[in-house]
C-alpha cells in the first residue's frame, strides 16, 4: 500500500539567494529545447536537452599521391593538423530546492532563445501545484507524465549510461561507498522506492515494469510519527536526532524478555523483539533521539524484510533503494543495508544510486524527447559539469554541506557511437577495467592526487603552447587549471564521498 | 525479529475478589496430577491432568441358558441395568488474571491431595517471575519449557482435537465468527504469533516446527507507539480508542496525493499511501483515536501483508493468527482479516483459534504428560465444564462483559475419548465435509427456533432425570442444578452464539449429554429403552412373518415403510415424546399411518426399487437411531432382506448413551436376542456377515468425521458401498448434504412442525434420499 516519493526534504531556513552565477548552472540554454521538470515536494529537478559547440582537433593526411618512394617525404610532416568547430548533444540535468523555482523560471525564459519548444514534461507530486506558474512564466505548456513510468525510465538511463552509477553502503568500512560496476544488461532488477510509502517495482525491460508491493511504512511514517513523538517537523533534524540516540533504550529487545538469547530459535539476545516494546510499559520519559532511532529502525527493518520477501518471491538479486527516504542519507542508507544484510543473510545486496534524484526528471525529459530515440545512442556524464555525490547530512559533513550551495548538476554527454563490450571478455559480468580503485586504497589515492596536482603546471603549460596563435588561450588554460585543481580538491576532502569510482589513470 | 506473546493485557481496574467459588472453577482438584502453567504478562494459565469418577448405566444380559422356549422369558425383561461408576481421564485448563495467582495457588495447595506430582512445567515471560512464589506455595519444582514449542504443542493438539477451533472474523456479516470444520489431518500450516513482536512459524508435522520469520513490529509497537501518542497506558482502551477513530485524518491517502485513484498501478484512492503521512507536514493537533486508529491499521497491514508473503514462498493456505494483539479483540481480528484480503485477493483466509490463549499451557502440559502419550488419543471438549468463547471487546460488548461476572476465570475442560476417532473413507471429500445441516450462528430465525425449543423441553428432560433414579431421592436437587446449568449455557448461547464453534442442533443436543452426565444423569432413558426393547421384541417375529407373506415389491415397500414408521418412535423430538408420554400405546401399525403417503417429501423410492432389482450390495453400514420399536421393528427386518440377498450387515451403534438411541452393549444383547429367534440374523452372525460395530460418539447427531478407528477398519475391509442413516439427528440434522463416495440412503420422519415447514412439508413428512455417486465407485 503506498507510492512513490511525493515530498523532498530540503532543508526550509537555507539562505535563499543563489550561491552561483545562474548562467553556470543552466549552461547552454540558448540551443535548449526539450524541457522536463519534476517538482517533489522540496526539490524541483530542471532537464534539457541542449546542443553544445565545441573546438575539436582534426587530423588530415596530406596528399603524398605525386611522390614516388619513401625517402622523398622526409623532413614534411605526415598529416596536418586544423581545429573545426564541432556540435554535440548533451544532457542538462539540475537540482535545486522548491524555493528557488520563481528565480530559476525567469531566468530561464530570459535566456531561452529556441522557439520551437512549446511543451514542457512534468511529473512528481509538486507538478500540479506549480503548474499555473511553469505555464505563465516559460509560455510552455505542462504535459503530465505519469510518475512510476519516469522513475523507471530514469532509473535505466542512469543504470545503462553511468557505469558506476550503482553503489553499495558500509558505514564503517575503509570506503563508505563501494561502486559496483553496472554492465549494459541491467535487467531484471527490482526498485524499492521510498516516499512517504513504499513501491517495491519489478523491471523486466525498459518498457515492462510492475508495481509488485508496497507499504504504507515509508518516509512519510518517519517523519510523521518523528514530528509527533519529537515535536520536530523537519526530516533532515529527525535524521539528525535518530543519528545520536540508543534504540536500545526504547526497543524491546530479545534478552529483555529472555535474558539473553533466544537459542533454540536462532535468535541473538540483541535481536530488537518489539519496536517500542519498552514503551508500552514504561512509565519513564523517553528521549527523542532515542525515539527517533527506534523509529528508523522499525522503518529501515521494515522495509528490509519486505524487499528481501518480495525479491526472494520473483528470483531477483539486484534490488535498488530510492527515494527520499534514502537521497544520499548515509543513516537510512545504512540501516536499510543493515537490514536486507539481516534478511538475506547476506544473499542480496541493498543497492543505492548516485544520480536517484533525477530519476523522474530524466525519465519525464526521455518521454518528450522520444522522437530523437535517446536510447539509441550511449551517453557519457561529463565530470566537468556535474556536481559530485556529497553527503546532505548535516551531521556527518557540515563543512562540505555548506560549500556545496544549493544547486546541484549532471550534464551528459551524447557519445558519437554505441558502446557494448568487447565480445571477448572472459565474464562480461565481472569485468572491471580499473586495476586499483583508489576510493579503497588511500595510500595510493593520496599519492595520485598529489602527483595530478604537481603535474598541472606542466599540463596548462602544453595547453597554452597548444595554441599560440589564440592570445586568449592563456586566459583559458588559467580556468582549466582552476577548475581541475578545484575538483582534486574536492576528491581530496571527500574521499570518502567522492562522486565516482576514483581510479588509477 | 520477533517472538511469541510474552504480555497479556487484561484490563486492571477489575474487581479483584473471585466471583466463583474457587472449587468450581479448580475442578477435580484431588485427583489432579501433571501441571502446568503459562504465566503471561498478565494472564496466567493452569492445566493440570484428573481422573473424574462418574456414573455410567450399564447393561448386562440376564442368563437365559436355562429357559428353553421364547415363550419362558415372557414378562422378565431382556437383561439388568446397573449403575457404575467410570473412572475417566480430563484435561483442566484455568485462565485468570496474575493478580489472582496467589489466591489461586493457596486453594490449589488445600485441595491437592495427590503426593506423586512434584514438578510443574511451566512456561511463558512471566513464569520467571512467579517461579518462586510457585515453588513456596505448591512445594513443586518449577521446570521451565521452551515457550515456541509449548505453543506450537499447544496448537496442533486443539486443531486435533477441536472440530470447530478455528474460525474466519466477518466483522458485518450476520454471523460475526465462521468457525472452520477442521480436520484431523491438520499439517502444514502456519502460525502467525502477534505477542509484543511478531512470530511467523511453519508447522510441517507435530515435532517439527520453524521459525522462518518475524517483524519487531506487533503488538508492544502498537501498544508501546500508542502509549506515547495518546498517553494511554492501557492496551484495551487503545484499542477502544482506535475502534472510534477516522485513520484518514492522519493517513495520508493515494487520493491526497493524486485526487483520485492511481489507475495505472491499480491503486484505489483511499488506500493508505503513507502511515502518519499527513502529520509530516500538517501542524494541527490530531485526536487520540485518529492517531491510534491510524497505527492500528499500519501495524495490521503490514503484518498481513508479511504473513501472505512467507505463506507465497512456502506455499501454504492454512494461515492462523494468534498472541495477546489477537486474543478475543475484534477490532485486531477485524483489521488483520482485511489486510490479508488485501494482499491475498481473497486467496488465503485469516485464521483465528478460540482456545488461542490457552496454546502455551497445553503445550506445556503436554510436554509433561508425554508419558501418558496423550497425543494417542481423541480427546473432545467438555461444554458443560468450559467456559465459552466471550468478545472481551468493552466496546462491542459492554453489557455481556459486564453480565458474565465469571469474567475473570475462564475455563476449558477436554475429555479423553476411548476411541480413536478418524474419518469415514467412505467420504467422497474429507476436507471439504461438515457434519451439520444448518450453522445457527449464520441462520439467525433457526437459531431463535432450537433455542427456544431446547428451552421448552428442559422441564421434561429434567421430569426424564428424576424419574430415572426415582431410588434416589437427591436426584431432585441435582436434576435441579442440571436445569440451571443448562439454562445458563442456552442463555449465553442466545447472546453469544459462537461461544462454543458453530452453533448448531448437535451442538445443543451434546451440550446436553454433557450437563447430564456432569450431574451423574448418564443415562435417563435406561429403563424407557429396556421398556421397550422388551415389548418390541415380542413382535420382531410377527412382523417378519408378515413381511415375508408378501410379494418381492409389496415387501420391500413394507420393509421400507415399517424402518419409518420405527423411526417416528424418538424421545428426542418433542412432538414425539408428548403423544408417548400421554398415549404409552401408540402402536407400530398406528405410526404407519401417521407417515405421509407417497410421494414423500424427498422421494427416491423409485430409484432405490430399481436399485434392488439389481445385483446385492457388497456391504451395508447401517447408522441406527433408536432402541425400542425403531431398531427391532423397523431395521432388523429390513437388514434381514438385505442379507437374504447376499449383502453383508454392519450396525454402528453408538458408544455412549443419548437420548433413546441404542447403544452399542444395548445392541450386542438385542441382537444375540434375535438371534436366537431368528435362524437369518442367527446365521449371518455366525458367518460373520452380520456385524456389530461402535460409532465412538454419544450423541443423538453423527459426525463422519469423527468415528471410531475400528469401524473405519470394519468398513474398508468388507468392501463397503452403501452407508444406511437413519433419523433426524444423524441425516436431517447432520449428514443431509453429506456427500458419500458409495451408494447411500439417508431416511428419516420430520417429527418437528418448524422444521417441517421450513423444508416445505408437515409433521411426520418423509425423507427418503437415495444417492449415487457420479462415479458410483462402490458398485460392484
Amino acid at each position: 500500500m503506498a507510492l512513490c516519493g511525493v515530498a523532498d526534504t530540503g532543508s526550509h531556513s537555507m539562505d535563499k539567494s543563489i550561491t552561483l552565477p545562474p548562467d553556470e548552472i543552466f549552461r547552454n540554454l540558448e540551443n535548449a529545447k526539450r524541457f522536463a521538470i519534476d517538482i517533489g515536494g522540496s526539490l524541483t529537478k530542471l532537464a534539457y536537452y541542449s546542443t553544445v559547440q565545441h573546438k575539436v582537433a582534426k587530423v588530415r593526411s596530406f596528399d603524398h599521391s605525386a611522390k614516388v618512394s619513401l625517402q622523398e617525404t622526409d623532413g614534411d610532416p605526415l598529416y596536418e593538423i586544423s581545429v573545426q568547430e564541432e556540435i554535440t548533444a548533451r544532457l542538462h540535468f539540475i537540482k535545486f530546492e522548491n524555493a528557488y523555482i520563481e528565480t530559476c523560471l525567469d531566468f530561464i525564459k530570459d535566456h531561452l532563445v529556441n522557439t520551437e519548444t512549446k511543451v514542457i514534461k512534468a511529473t512528481g507530486g509538486g507538478a500540479h501545484k506549480f503548474k499555473d506558474l511553469i505555464e505563465k512564466k516559460l509560455k510552455l505548456k505542462v504535459d503530465k507524465e505519469d510518475e512510476m513510468t519516469c522513475l523507471i525510465k530514469g532509473c535505466n538511463f542512469v543504470l545503462k549510461n553511468i557505469p558506476h552509477e550503482a553503489f553499495v553502503y558500509a558505514k564503517h568500512a575503509d570506503s563508505e561507498f563501494r561502486f559496483q560496476h553496472t554492465h549494459p544488461d541491467i535487467f531484471p532488477y527490482l526498485l524499492i522506492n521510498i516516499g512517504s510509502g513504499v513501491s517495491i517495482v519489478k523491471v523486466e525491460a525498459e518498457d515492462k515494469f510492475e508495481r509488485i508491493g508496497g507499504s504504507s511504512i515509508g518516509g512519510g511514517t518517519f517523519w510523521g510519527l518523528g514530528a509527533l513523538l519529537t515535536k520536530t517537523k523537519r526530516f533532515d533534524e529527525l535524521l539528525q536526532l535518530a543519528s545520536k540516540g540508543q534504540h536500545t533504550n526504547v526497543d524491546m529487545l530479545v534478552k529483555d524478555i529472555y535474558g539473553g538469547a533466544y537459542g533454540s530459535l536462532g535468535l541473538t539476545g540483541d535481536l530488537i523483539a518489539s519496536s517500542f516494546g519498552k514503551s508500552a510499559t514504561t512509565d519513564k520519559e523517553f528521549s527523542k533521539e532515542d525515539m527517533a532511532k527506534s523509529l528508523l529502525h522499525m522503518i529501515s527493518n521494515d522495509i528490509g524484510q519486505l524487499a528481501c520477501l518480495y525479491a526472494k518471491l520473483h528470483n531477483l538479486t539486484r534490488v535498488y533503494f530510492g527515494g527520499f527516504f534514502i537521497r544520499g542519507h548515509p543513516v537510512t542508507m545504512h540501516t536499510i543495508t543493515y537490514s536486507i544484510n539481516f534478511f538475506t543473510k547476506g544473499e542480496v545486496q541493498a543497492l543505492f544510486l548516485r544520480h536517484e534524484g533525477y530519476l523522474g526528471a530524466i525519465g519525464a525529459f526521455l518521454k518528450g524527447a522520444e522522437e530523437d530515440n535517446p536510447n539509441q545512442y550511449s551517453w557519457g556524464e561529463n565530470y566537468a559539469g556535474s556536481s559530485g555525490l556529497m553527503s546532505v547530512s548535516p551531521e556527518l559533513n557540515p563543512i562540505q554541506r555548506a560549500r556545496s550551495g544549493t544547486f546541484d548538476m549532471l550534464e551528459m554527454d551524447r557519445l558519437e557511437r554505441q558502446l557494448v563490450n568487447l565480445p571477448l571478455l572472459q565474464d562480461a559480468t565481472s569485468y572491471i577495467p580499473d586495476t586499483v580503485d583508489l576510493t579503497e586504497d588511500a595510500l595510493a589515492r593520496e599519492y595520485w592526487l598529489y602527483c595530478f596536482e604537481e603535474a598541472l603546471d606542466g599540463v596548462v603549460k602544453r595547453a597554452i603552447a597548444s595554441q599560440k596563435d589564440q592570445p586568449e588561450a592563456v586566459e583559458r588554460a588559467e580556468k582549466f587549471r582552476q577548475k581541475y585543481r578545484h575538483k582534486l580538491q574536492t576528491l581530496r576532502h571527500q574521499p570518502l564521498l567522492s562522486r565516482r569510482r576514483m581510479t588509477w589513470p | 525479529m520477533a517472538l511469541c506473546g510474552v504480555a497479556d493485557t487484561g484490563s486492571h481496574s477489575m474487581d479483584k475478589s473471585i466471583t466463583l467459588p474457587p472449587d468450581e472453577i479448580f475442578r477435580n482438584l484431588e485427583n489432579a496430577k501433571r501441571f502446568a502453567i503459562d504465566i503471561g504478562g498478565s494472564l496466567t494459565k493452569l492445566a493440570y491432568y484428573s481422573t473424574v469418577q462418574h456414573k455410567v448405566a450399564k447393561v448386562r444380559s440376564f442368563d437365559h441358558s436355562a429357559k428353553v422356549s421364547l415363550q419362558e422369558t415372557d414378562g422378565d425383561p431382556l437383561y439388568e441395568i446397573s449403575v457404575q461408576e467410570e473412572i475417566t481421564a480430563r484435561l483442566h485448563f484455568i485462565k485468570f488474571e496474575n493478580a489472582y495467582i496467589e489466591t489461586c495457588l493457596d486453594f490449589i495447595k488445600d485441595h491437592l491431595v495427590n503426593t506423586e506430582t512434584k514438578v510443574i512445567k511451566a512456561t511463558g515471560g512471566g513464569a520467571h517471575k512467579f517461579k518462586d512464589l510457585i515453588e513456596k506455595k505448591l512445594k513443586l519444582k518449577v521446570d521451565k519449557e521452551d515457550e515456541m514449542t509449548c505453543l506450537i504443542k499447544g496448537c496442533n493438539f486443539v486443531l486435533k482435537n477441536i472440530p470447530h477451533e478455528a474460525f474466519v472474523y466477518a466483522k458485518h456479516a450476520d454471523s460475526e465468527f465462521r468457525f472452520q470444520h477442521t480436520h484431523p489431518d491438520i499439517f502444514p500450516y502456519l502460525l502467525i504469533n502477534i505477542g509484543s513482536g511478531v512470530s511467523i512459524v511453519k508447522v510441517e508435522a507435530e515435532d517439527k516446527f520453524e521459525r522462518i520469520g518475524g517483524s519487531s513490529i506487533g503488538g508492544g509497537t502498537f501498544w508501546g507507539l500508542g502509549a506515547l501518542l495518546t498517553k494511554t497506558k492501557r492496551f484495551d482502551e487503545l484499542l477502544q480508542l482506535a475502534s472510534k477513530g477516522q485513520h484518514t485524518n492522519v493517513d495520508m491517502l493515494v487520493k491526497d496525493i493524486y485526487g483520485g485513484a492511481y489507475g495505472s498501478l491499480g491503486l484505489t484512492g483511499d488506500l493508505i499511501a503513507s502511515s502518519f503521512g499527513k502529520s509530516a507536514t500538517t501542524d494541527k493537533e490530531f485526536s487520540k483515536e485518529d492517531m491510534a486508529k491510524s497505527l492500528l491499521h499500519m501495524i495490521s497491514n503490514d503484518i498481513g501483508q508479511l504473513a501472505c508473503l512467507y505463506a507465497k514462498l512456502h506455499n501454504l493456505t492454512r494461515v492462523y493468527f494468534g498472541g495477546f494483539f489477537i486474543r478475543g479483540h475484534p477490532v485486531t481480528m477485524h483489521t488483520i482479516t482485511y489486510s490479508i484480503n488485501f494482499f491475498t485477493k481473497g486467496e488465503v483466509q485469516a485464521l483465528f483459534l478460540r482456545h488461542e490463549g490457552y496454546l502455551g499451557a497445553i503445550g506445556a502440559f503436554l510436554k509433561g504428560a508425554e508419558e501418558d502419550n496423550p497425543n494417542q488419543y481423541s480427546w473432545g471438549e467438555n461444554y458443560a465444564g468450559s467456559s465459552g468463547l466471550m468478545s472481551v471487546s468493552p466496546e462491542l460488548n459492554p453489557i455481556q462483559r459486564a453480565r458474565s461476572g465469571t469474567f475473570p476465570f475462564d475455563m476449558l475442560e477436554m475429555d479423553r475419548l476411548e476411541r480413536q476417532l478418524v474419518n469415514l473413507p467412505l467420504l467422497q471429500d474429507a476436507t471439504s465435509y461438515i457434519p451439520d445441516t444448518v450453522d445457527l450462528t449464520e441462520d439467525a430465525l433457526a437459531r431463535e427456533y432450537w433455542l427456544y425449543c431446547f428451552e421448552e423441553a428442559l422441564d421434561g428432560v429434567v421430569k426424564r432425570a428424576i424419574a430415572s433414579q426415582k431410588d434416589q431421592p437427591e436426584a431432585v436437587e441435582r436434576a435441579e442444578k442440571f436445569r440451571q446449568k443448562y439454562r445458563h449455557k442456552l442463555q449465553t448461547l442466545r447472546h453469544q452464539p459462537f461461544a462454543y464453534g458453530s452453533l448448531t442442533v448437535r451442538s445443543l443436543l451434546d451440550t446436553r449429554e454433557h450437563c447430564l452426565n456432569e450431574f451423574n444423569f448418564p443415562d435417563p432413558y435406561s429403563k424407557i429403552k429396556q421398556k421397550e426393547n422388551d415389548m418390541a421384541l415380542k413382535y420382531y417375529l410377527k412382523v417378519v412373518k408378515s413381511v415375508e407373506e408378501l410379494s418381492w415389491e409389496q415387501r420391500q415397500f413394507n420393509l421400507v415403510k415399517g424402518l419409518l414408521a420405527g423411526n417416528v418412535f424418538d424421545w428426542g423430538a418433542k412432538a414425539v415424546s408428548d403423544v408417548l408420554e400421554s398415549d404409552p400405546e401408540f402402536g407400530f401399525e398406528q405410526a404407519k399411518q401417521q407417515l405421509q403417503e407417497r410421494p414423500w417429501l424427498v422421494d427416491a423410492y423409485n430409484q432405490w426399487i430399481e436399485r434392488l432389482k439389481g445385483p446385492p450390495h457388497k456391504c451395508a453400514l447401517f447408522f441406527v437411531d433408536n432402541s425400542g420399536i425403531d431398531i427391532i421393528l423397523g431395521v432388523f427386518p429390513f437388514i434381514r432382506e438385505l442379507l437374504i440377498r447376499g449383502t453383508e450387515v454392519v450396525l454402528a451403534s453408538n458408544s455412549g448413551p443419548a437420548l433413546n438411541d441404542v447403544t452399542n452393549s444395548e445392541l450386542q444383547i438385542l441382537t444375540e436376542r434375535i438371534a436366537a429367534m431368528d435362524p437369518v440374523i442367527h446365521a449371518a452372525l455366525k458367518e460373520d456377515r452380520l456385524a456389530l460395530v461402535q460409532n465412538g460418539s454419544s450423541s443423538p447427531c453423527l459426525d463422519l468425521s469423527r468415528l471410531d478407528k475400528v469401524l473405519a477398519t470394519v468398513v474398508r475391509e468388507r468392501g463397503t458401498d452403501l452407508v444406511i442413516i437413519e433419523g433426524m439427528g444423524r441425516a436431517i440434522h447432520t449428514n443431509y448434504y453429506a456427500m458419500l463416495s458409495c451408494e447411500s440412503l439417508k431416511l428419516a420422519v420430520i417429527k418437528n412442525s418448524w422444521l417441517a415447514d421450513r423444508l416445505g412439508g408437515k409433521i411426520f413428512s418423509v425423507v427418503f434420499k437415495y444417492e449415487v455417486p457420479s462415479k458410483a465407485q462402490g458398485q460392484h
